[in-house]
């Protein structure tokens, strides 16, 4: 409580004190220094900010000098002036507080009431966007940029493994790359020695075909030799005999030849004697059977001749068939032309239209008639000549009974003639059969002379052959041959052999020039050598053509199997090589790097969880002090409860007044008629008694320990029943609290009224000084 | 047919010698009582070279005190050669059998063959190691992380040479991979091959939650294993608790389950909420290491989530914002509720921290 205010160089008061009780009134008219007194009173209550308006109006106005002070100092602690001089001022004037809008210290006043000064609801305003969620709040940013580097980091961490796990394989197939090459490696040696062995066979059978070719050699040396002995046997065959013997021979041959010859044209000629004889027989009979025939036949003839038989013709009439018909046709015509003229004098028949044709009909037949009657009396008859052969026949029927048959074989109408010339001819026959027999006569008597002949030639050639046969057979044994198919034989054989020699010793020249050997004895020795060296030096078996093919392509398999082997070898080498060290870092280096990252991500693992932690943390501390907000509204009712209550003190029962948020914006206030209306809206007396109440309802709850109330003409709208209830009230109030009151009136009534509720306050009467700006 | 244990991630150190060897005391006793074939180490049995220079001797001791035959077979892991500068592990003798330094090694057992590749090593490529002969199980000791099985967190600082591939060790006829290095304890026991880590043998720092221990690998037959894990009890747990401080900034009462703690356990402590002051905050802190801190082998305070602000008891907001949460946190049912939660009631402060703060 304040006890004493001392002013110096304040406004009017230059050096001025006053006491104060519980309550203290100062009384006086206008421009008595009650506002003066007031300003003191904060200036020496409250700490006063020059740069805040109060201060400064305040400093302005007193300037510097001044000084106010209370006594005891700091009786109610630290005092905001804004707040004693809103709230605990009550001045009538200012008796309104517009709840609307943010006033800092109203705000401060509402805050304090309840929590301290500090609004809960706005810690948990702001630890709910600690807790909250939304992508925009900066602490999700970074919780979200860590959770993508996590993500980011787990991929990489896959990656990582996954490479491991290649490299881990790449490690085993280099080991399989390892033992494969040490299968090839075994593999190459056995094909190689493989290779060798064949090729050793080979060359083996290059020696083999030298050896051969070398024993060709041999042998033809040795082929020499004894065509040489052979031929030196032969010597005496060298100067050639054969000319001389062939001449024999084909002496021989001739003679025998001709012998031969000469023997045939014997046989033949023998043979035509033969042929002569029997001709000669046959032609004599010939001429034998036709002698009588051919006297027979010349009596004949010269009879006939004297005769001289011939043909006789005689005409005889006869009658022409030709004509004959002619004339029976002019008849037949005449009848018919008879009927059709009879037709007319048929009954029934027109006679009109047949009169003509009658006429003619009858014309016709005469003429008809008359013709064929000419006809048959001028050409029916006609001469005709006939032969008569009878002569004839009959001279040719003497013939054939003259003489055979098979010489006369005469036709039919000529016969006579030609039996005559048959006469004729059985003559001339007979005639050559004679001259015939004569001349095979005189051919026998050639042939045998001829036959004659040839035998004596036969005997010559005979003799010829003979000399010439022994001629050869001295030859022969001169030769020293059997004959001379064996001398051909050996002669053949010399100059076989002669040829056999030359071209062997041509072969050997040749030989012994390819191998630069002088001359063929060296050769010889040479070949032995040779022979014997490669003997010693084979090892291997002989191969026909065919095993050797066999080998050649076992050979060349090989080969080519060694090379493909040398590529996958070196193949793997290479690749051993290569992969081999660089597999060794990355085997150490990629589990070092999965390890940094395990760490990075457990480091990033425990920051996501500490974010959450706290905005989990956050989100429970926002809801308790919700809580509290919460709670403070329900404070807030309690508020509206004690408001109503001295409300209703001042102005008489009402219904409550409602306080819908905390703030008072919308404090209902009910008035007389019962209507609930904004503190605005009511009658100046009757907000004011609301002012008041809500006044005193929050200066007590902001501070329930000692305060002081400045109360200026407070009542000035209030009529005096309102007055004394008010005063009633504060009466009350200070029973509760230790509270101070000031009050500064000029009202007389209102002193009266003061003295009446409060009997033991203080006063001071303040006069006016004249002059003085207020 | 052969059993053999795996176990890995010793870090015996200098700084916790005495609970680290209590470690290794606890295993020794499991081996001489079971008496298994083989015993693999898969690596970093010691923090770093100083401490292996400095504990070889209580090292072999240890190894000593196991039966004659049991095989003792390790590699180094990174840490063994930690800071190795010039000097050389070849020189220093462990006791162990058979413990090959820088190049693969394979080791004949009866049914069993154990590739062994110490850290940094390389393994062998298929070509240079035969497949195993028909019957004989062959099992890789390695050191490193097994890559492609999310086994890499953010907090190790890895170097490359950690990284192990299980498909090259597959390659190699490997039916076993017995691997170290990864502490929190992993089993796949897929075809062809398992992959296991045991788990770091004793709690090295915060985060390895869960009980530690190692493998009891019996075989039966070729290719199949039965695999028991087996826990340490003298390795404790790593223990995390959240603790909400009272709104008017007070440590609430600490009981019920979520503070049973055992004397080797490493317990964080995450406090959360607002205090008045510094001070405040300086004194909950010095009250917690004077009596849970005496409880367990390490206290570790995380006040991260503490928010100083003046007037915090008074002020209405913040303390109705405390009140209507804790009914909230009480109504949780799942721990991911209960997380949410308290991710909610630092937010909610920081705001109204900052708020009250722009006001004054």
């Amino acid at each position: 409580m304040i006890e004493k205010i001392s002013l110096q160089n304040f406004g009017r008061f230059e050096r001025d004190e006053f006491t104060t009780a519980k309550v203290t009134v100062f009384y006086g008219p206008n421009e008595s220094g009650k506002t003066t007194l007031q300003h003191a009173l904060l200036d020496a209550l409250c700490s006063l900010d020059k740069r805040k308006e109060l201060g400064r109006r305040i400093h302005t106005r007193y300037g510097a000098q001044r000084r106010a002070t209370v006594s005891p100092e700091k009786p109610f602690g630290e005092f905001d002036a804004e707040t004693l001089e809103n709230l605990f001022f009550v001045d009538s004037g200012k008796l309104y507080l517009s709840f609307d809008g943010t006033t800092e210290w109203l705000d401060a006043v509402k805050s304090s009431l309840f929590a301290g000064g500090i609004d809960p609801r706005l810690i948990a305003e702001d630890l709910e966007g600690e807790a909250s969620t939304r992508r925009n709040k900066s602490h999700m940013k970074s919780y979200q940029r860590d959770m993508e580097q996590r993500e980011a980091k787990l991929l990489e961490l896959e990656q990582l493994k996954a490479q491991h796990r290649d490299a881990l394989t790449e490690q085993t197939q280099l080991l399989k790359d390892r033992e494969r090459l040490a299968v090839l490696d075994d593999t190459r040696g056995r094909l190689m020695q493989e290779i060798s062995d064949l090729e050793l066979l080979l060359e083996a059978q290059e020696s083999y075909r030298r050896r051969d070719e070398l024993e060709e050699l041999d042998h033809a040396i040795q082929e020499k030799a004894r065509l040489e002995r052979d031929l030196e046997s032969l010597t005496h065959l060298a100067e050639d005999a054969e000319p001389q013997l062939q001449a024999t021979e084909a002496r021989i041959l001739k003679a025998r030849n001709e012998l031969s010859a000469v023997e045939a044209r014997r046989k033949l000629l023998q043979q035509q004697c033969i042929d002569a004889e029997q001709l000669l027989d046959k032609r004599h009979k010939q001429s034998e059977d036709l002698l009588p025939h051919r006297q027979t036949a010349a009596e004949l003839r010269q009879t006939l001749d004297t005769r001289n038989p011939r043909i006789r013709t005689r005409h005889e009439r006869r009658w022409s068939s030709s004509w004959l018909i002619a004339a029976g046709s002019f008849l037949f015509a005449g009848l018919l032309a008879g009927a059709l003229g009879l037709l007319g004098r048929v009954p029934g028949i027109p006679t009109d239209a047949l009169q003509v044709p009658a006429a003619l009909g009858w014309g016709m037949a005469a003429v008809s008639g008359v013709a064929a009657l000419a006809l048959l009396f001028l050409k029916a008859r006609t001469y005709v000549s006939i032969e008569d052969r009878s002569e004839l026949d009959n001279a040719a029927a003497e013939i054939r009974k003259a003489l055979p048959q098979e010489l006369l074989q005469a036709g039919e109408h000529t016969e006579y003639e030609a039996l005559r010339d048959r006469l004729h001819a059985i003559e001339a026959q007979a005639a050559q059969a004679e001259e015939a027999a004569q001349e095979a006569e005189q051919n026998l008597r050639n042939t045998k002379a001829a036959l004659s002949a040839a035998e004596a030639e036969y005997q010559q050639m005979n003799e010829r052959m003979i000399g010439a046969e022994a001629d050869r057979n001295t030859l022969l044994s001169t030769l020293g041959v059997r004959d001379s198919a064996e001398y051909s034989r050996l002669r053949e054989r010399y100059r076989a052999g002669v040829e056999s020699l030359s071209l062997l010793k041509t072969k050997l020249e040749e030989a012994a020039k390819k191998h630069s050997i002088q001359d063929i004895p060296r050769l010889e020795s040479y070949c032995a050598r040779e022979i014997r060296h490669i003997d010693e030096q084979l090892k291997r078996e002989r191969l026909t053509q065919d095993e050797q093919r066999i080998k050649r392509n076992l050979h060349d398999g090989n080969r080519k199997r060694l090379d493909e082997l040398e590529q996958e070898r070196e193949l793997l080498m290479g690749r051993s090589e290569r992969e081999h060290g660089k597999l060794s870092d990355r085997l150490t280096r990629l589990p070092r790097e999965v390890l940094r990252l395990e760490k990075e991500i457990a480091g990033l693992d425990s920051v996501l969880q500490a974010a959450e932690l706290r905005r989990k943390g956050a989100a429970k501390a926002a809801e308790i002090f919700f809580g509290i907000a919460e709670d403070t509204g329900n404070l807030l009712l309690e508020l509206a409860a004690g408001i109503s209550a001295d409300y209703h003190h001042i102005v008489g029962p009402r219904d409550a007044l409602q306080l819908q948020e905390f703030g008072l914006e919308r404090a209902t206030v009910p008035d007389r008629s019962g209507a609930a209306r904004l503190p605005e809206q009511l009658s100046e007396g009757t907000r004011d008694a609301f002012m008041l109440a809500a006044r005193l309802a929050l200066a007590v709850r902001s501070r329930p320990e000692a305060a002081v109330f400045v109360l200026d003409e407070p009542f000035t709208a209030f009529d005096p029943e309102r007055t004394r209830n008010a005063l009633l009230l504060l009466a009350q109030k200070q029973d509760e609290h230790p509270y101070q009151y000031l009050f500064f009136t000029k009202d007389p009534l209102l002193l009266d009224l003061l003295k009446e509720v409060f009997p033991e306050l203080q006063l001071h009467e303040l006069e006016p000084i004249l002059g003085e700006p207020e | 047919m052969p059993s053999f244990l795996h176990i890995a991630d010793l870090h015996l150190s200098r700084s916790s010698q005495d609970y680290s060897f209590c470690v290794l005391t606890e295993f020794c006793s499991y081996v001489i009582e079971h008496r298994p074939e083989l015993v693999l180490i898969a690596g970093d049995i010691f923090d770093e070279f100083a401490d292996a220079e400095a504990l070889r001797v209580p090292f072999r001791e240890h190894i000593a005190s196991l039966p004659a035959e049991t095989r003792v077979l390790a590699i180094p892991g990174n840490h063994d050669i930690l800071r190795m500068g010039s000097r050389k592990l070849d020189v220093l003798d462990f006791g162990i059998g058979e413990f090959p330094l820088h190049h693969f090694q394979l080791l004949h057992g009866a049914d069993l063959e154990v590739l062994a590749v110490p850290f940094g090593a390389s393994p062998p490529s298929p070509e240079d190691l035969p497949p195993p002969a028909d019957g004989v199980n062959r099992v890789a000791l390695v050191h490193g992380t097994l890559t492609g099985l999310g086994l890499a967190g953010p907090e190790q600082a890895e170097a490359d040479d950690a990284a192990l591939d299980p498909l090259a060790y597959e390659k190699l006829g490997v039916s076993y991979i017995a691997a170290g290095h990864i502490h929190k304890p992993f089993l796949s026991q897929g075809s062809p091959c398992v992959y296991a880590y045991p788990g770091s043998a004793r709690v090295w720092r915060r985060g390895e939650e869960g009980p530690r221990g190692f493998y009891h690998v019996r075989t039966n037959r070729p290719g199949n294993y039965d695999i028991e894990r087996v826990e340490l009890r003298a390795s404790g747990q790593y223990r995390r608790v959240v603790v909400t401080l009272n709104a008017d900034g007070s440590l609430p009462e600490l009981h019920g389950k979520d503070m049973l703690v055992e004397a080797a356990d490493l317990l964080e402590l995450v406090l959360t909420g607002l205090v008045p002051d510094d001070a405040a905050l300086e004194r909950i802190a010095r009250d917690l290491r004077n009596t849970l801190g005496r409880e367990v082998r390490e206290l570790a305070l995380n006040t991260d989530d503490v928010f100083v602000l003046s007037g915090a008891a008074s002020h209405p907001l913040a303390r109705g914002f405390l009140e209507a949460w804790k009914l909230r946190y009480e109504q949780a049912e799942t721990e991911q509720e209960r997380e949410v939660l308290v991710k909610a009631r630092e937010l909610g402060l920081r705001k109204l921290k900052s708020r009250i703060e722009a006001r004054s």
